[in-house]
């Protein structure tokens, strides 16, 4: 087990070295100058390139970034004049992070239920219903339904606080928005993989021995169908948790999403670079999680 | 032992009803007057040293916890941390006599505070060419001199002398930006790149001082009770909630949880105008089409834009009026000169009774049958017979929070009923500055503008000069920064504003830019917001004397 894990951590660092590099390169292919705009003199704007570094040759600013990042140093951001890369991350991350939680929880909750559900309901009503409702989950963007919600329940029935990220209240509407993709994409992965077993002959024998229905269903057949689930909950786990561009921007949380998408905007070559690192590492982290979960439930891992 | 705990239990007593007879009276006590408001420009400001960002953002914060030599308050300009100042007969030397004032660490505010501030601001601000007329400014700015000749010098602890190039009118306006707000070389100097990025890496000397910033977040500015003007300070707290989107600010604001909010569309205000809610101000500002007459180094292309023809042809087939009245409903201001006609040109007179060139070069409403003449010239110019020989130009525009939503599409619709053939270019965020602006020059033709920095027709005029390269100007008229520099070497006012009409025909006639329209301001106060001010330039929103009257 330790060599496994040994080799999957080398495996782990050879990845981000060859995503730091790539985006690297890939950003600097973008044309402009991070410092551009309206009246900025160009003495000014000579001297803030000279000041980050942007002046030197690619190669060399790649030799820096890299020697730096191996020290754990991901530099001034360009955009956020001032502030560091990584506190920008220690900063937002944990808002992001909390949010996701709670989101991911209500997504495994919801997702697994509506999964077994249908799946034992399988042609009925319910099923439909069911199956409806993950459609709509999955096809409604998270923006229109993040702004019908803030309206509705927060300015025309006033139940829940509009916006900003401060008391349990606040964090349901948000979590709830967040959620509904991934709790939809679960709910399709358990239905179709409770009916794919439903006739497998593990099955039959539970039912042979003469186990009750819900026994068979628990023990044996939800078990089982979780193996597909457990795979894309890997990066669903890594995208919700580093948040969302369109839930933070929405309900005003100071999370790590927005970055995502104004560090690009802004040419923050320093923050889009340490964005790209720390969402890889956990993306990658996720999934080696994913990979000792399959050994918890499926013995077949852990003897191989 | 038993009269100590006695005693102990006496003080209990005495504090338990010492805290109900506080809880009492703070109860009684008139609730603080708090005014809460969306960061301006829907972002967070992450750096508020006025010498490293300076957008009208960073300063809708910065006005409240530095303090200025002067203030803008309405269409005036005030004292602030200047008590009174003195000008000389030849309008180049201007000697400020400052208050006695103290940072919020106790620190005197002095000369020389003011000294390191612009100092700093030549040496590391982006924006400092507006001060060029300061003697020496631009030559330390490029480093062709040294700090200590710039023309600002403190004599002692209590005067400030500028010492100016060329009689600047609008000087005193310029000084109440923050940037003429002091620094403090030693804080500097301690927390370095960090300077400017909390609360506790700065020292104030406003009406307000920042006590809590989590920048992506929120920020809570409290009454400064050692301001000099403090007794007619009526708020106790300021506090800015970044609020990226819109509709967040429009629902927190129908809440009750937001003072002030900036309608979106003109339907929206409207809906406000109705419950008596909305704030109109005149807001300045321009939105034009702005040609490359460099053509991106393609010397067809080049020749087109260039030629006043082909710039009247476009011009002469816009409908200013007709796309103000129905497209914005009202919302702006058709234009046919740069500078809005509000804005001041000397004490007590605007532009608009000055210049006689609105209406002369561009039109008001649409004129199809000039716009033909023009396209028969443009085209005979460029000596082919059909619009279709024309090259094809590309259309620069970004996602402006000055709305070109409505106006791209319209000014798309022109130039491809022209018979042109346009492709739009649409970019988001830096890389529309960096497709606009110099090196790149990357357009043909770009939806544009200009924001005033000060109240004076100047603010409009300066960027079109040979030696600018702002908004991505390739305007290069010898005769135009002539008279650029004779209007600044003038000290009658009248005259001053003569040239500068000549200067303003000259462009109107030839040059880069095709004026759309002038912004109107608007915003909806909760009723309980009284006297919140409103500027032509910088800041459009005053709060500093607000109060709130519940």
């Amino acid at each position: 087990m330790l060599r496994y894990i040994l080799r999957r951590l080398a495996i782990a660092a050879i990845a981000i070295f060859v995503l730091a590099t790539v985006t690297f390169f890939l950003m600097h292919l973008v044309p402009g100058d991070p410092f551009a705009g309206p009246r900025v003199a160009p003495e000014i704007r000579a001297a803030l390139r000279a000041y980050y570094g942007l002046d030197k040759p690619l190669l060399q600013q790649y030799l820096i970034y890299m020697l730096n990042l191996l020290r754990g140093d991901l530099g001034l951001s360009l955009a956020s004049r001032g502030h560091e890369v990584t506190s920008i991350i220690a900063t937002a991350f944990p808002v992001s992070l909390d949010l996701g939680v709670r989101a991911m929880i209500i997504s495994i909750a919801f997702g697994l239920a509506f999964g077994i559900i249908a799946a034992l309901n399988r042609g009925t009503t319910l099923d439909y219903l069911t199956v409806a409702l993950v459609l709509i989950g999955i096809s409604v963007p998270s923006f229109v339904l993040a702004g019908l919600m803030q309206y509705y329940l927060g300015v025309y029935f006033r139940i829940l606080p509009v916006a900003r990220y401060e008391t349990f209240w606040h964090t349901i509407m948000p979590a709830f928005a967040l959620s509904l993709g991934t709790m939809a994409t679960i709910a399709r992965y358990m239905r179709s993989s409770m009916l794919e077993i439903v006739n497998a002959d593990y099955i039959k024998t539970a039912f042979a021995k003469g186990l009750r229905p819900h026994q068979v269903v628990l023990r044996h057949q939800v078990r089982n169908a979780l193996f597909p689930v457990l795979t894309i909950l890997g990066p669903a786990v890594a995208s919700v948790l580093t948040g969302s561009f369109v839930v933070e921007t929405v309900f005003a949380i100071p999370g790590l999403g927005r970055y995502f998408v104004t560090a690009m905007q802004n040419l923050d070559y320093t923050l889009v670079m340490g964005l790209t690192i720390f969402f890889g590492a956990f993306l990658i982290g996720m999934n080696f999680l994913v990979d000792v979960a399959y050994g918890l439930i499926d013995p077949r891992v852990r003897i191989s | 032992m038993t009269s100590l705990r006695s005693k102990s239990q006496m003080r209990g007593v005495a504090l338990a009803v010492a805290a109900f007879g506080a809880a009492f009276v703070g109860q009684a006590r008139a609730v603080d007057k708090v005014l809460t408001m969306a960061v301006p420009g829907n972002a967070a400001l992450d750096n508020l040293d006025p010498r490293v960002l300076l957008s009208t953002s960073h300063q809708a914060v910065q006005m409240a916890i530095f303090d200025s030599l002067l203030r803008s308050k309405g269409t005036d300009v005030a004292p602030a941390a200047a008590e009174k100042w003195e000008i000389s007969p030849d309008g180049k030397t201007y000697t400020f006599h400052l208050r006695d004032a103290k940072w919020s660490d106790g620190k005197p505010v002095t000369g020389q505070d003011f000294v390191d501030a612009f100092v700093r601001m030549f040496t590391t601000s982006g924006a400092s060419s507006i001060y060029d007329a300061i003697q020496n400014g631009a030559e330390v700015r490029g480093k062709k001199a040294d700090a200590s000749t710039l023309g600002v010098k403190a004599p002692d602890d209590k005067t400030l002398v500028f010492t100016l190039t060329s009689p600047t009118p609008y000087f005193l306006g310029l000084l109440t930006s923050s940037y003429s707000a002091p620094s403090r070389a030693d804080l500097i100097a301690k927390e370095g790149d960090t300077y400017g990025t909390s609360a506790q890496s700065m020292a104030y000397n406003g009406p307000f001082t920042l006590t809590e910033w989590s920048n992506q977040d929120k920020l809570v500015l409290k009454k400064n009770p050692n301001y000099w003007d403090a007794a007619n300070i009526k708020l106790d707290e300021v506090d800015f909630l970044v609020l990226p989107d819109p509709s967040t600010q429009r629902n927190l604001f129908d809440n009750g949880e937001l003072d002030v909010y900036t309608p979106q569309t003109e339907k929206e205000a409207k809906g406000y105008e109705a419950k008596g809610q909305l704030l109109r101000f005149n807001k300045g500002g321009l939105r034009d089409i702005t040609l490359n007459h460099l053509g991106q180094g393609d010397a067809t292309k080049a020749k087109l834009l260039s030629d006043p023809n082909f710039m009247k042809w476009i011009s002469y087939t816009v409908d200013r009026q007709g796309f103000v009245d129905k497209v914005l409903e009202g919302n702006g201001i058709a234009a046919t000169v740069q500078t809005p006609s509000a804005t001041t040109v000397y004490p007590g007179t605007t532009w608009g009774q000055v210049t006689p060139n609105i209406g002369k070069y561009h039109p008001l409403t649409a004129d199809l049958a000039k716009a033909e003449e023009y396209k028969a010239k443009a085209l005979a110019d460029m000596g082919v017979t059909s619009v279709d020989q024309l090259p094809p130009l590309g259309l620069l525009t970004s996602e402006d929070p000055q709305n070109p939503k409505l106006v791209t599409p319209y000014v798309f619709s022109v130039l491809t009923q022209m018979g042109l053939k346009v492709t739009l270019n649409q970019q988001t965020g830096n890389q529309f500055w960096n497709t606009l602006l110099a090196p790149a020059l990357g357009y043909d033709l770009a939806i544009a503008g200009w924001g005033p920095d000060y109240d004076d027709p100047y603010t409009y005029m300066q960027y079109w000069q040979t030696s600018s390269t702002d908004m991505g100007t390739t305007f290069n008229n010898a005769n135009y920064d002539k008279l650029l520099q004779q209007a600044n070497n003038e000290t009658d006012l009248k005259k001053r504003a003569q040239i500068l009409a000549q200067a303003e025909a000259l462009f109107s006639d030839i040059g880069t830019s095709i004026p759309l329209l002038h912004y109107k301001g608007e915003a909806a106060l909760q009723p309980s917001v009284k006297n919140m001010l409103t500027s032509s330039f910088g800041v459009w929103l005053n709060y500093i004397w607000v109060d709130i009257q519940k």
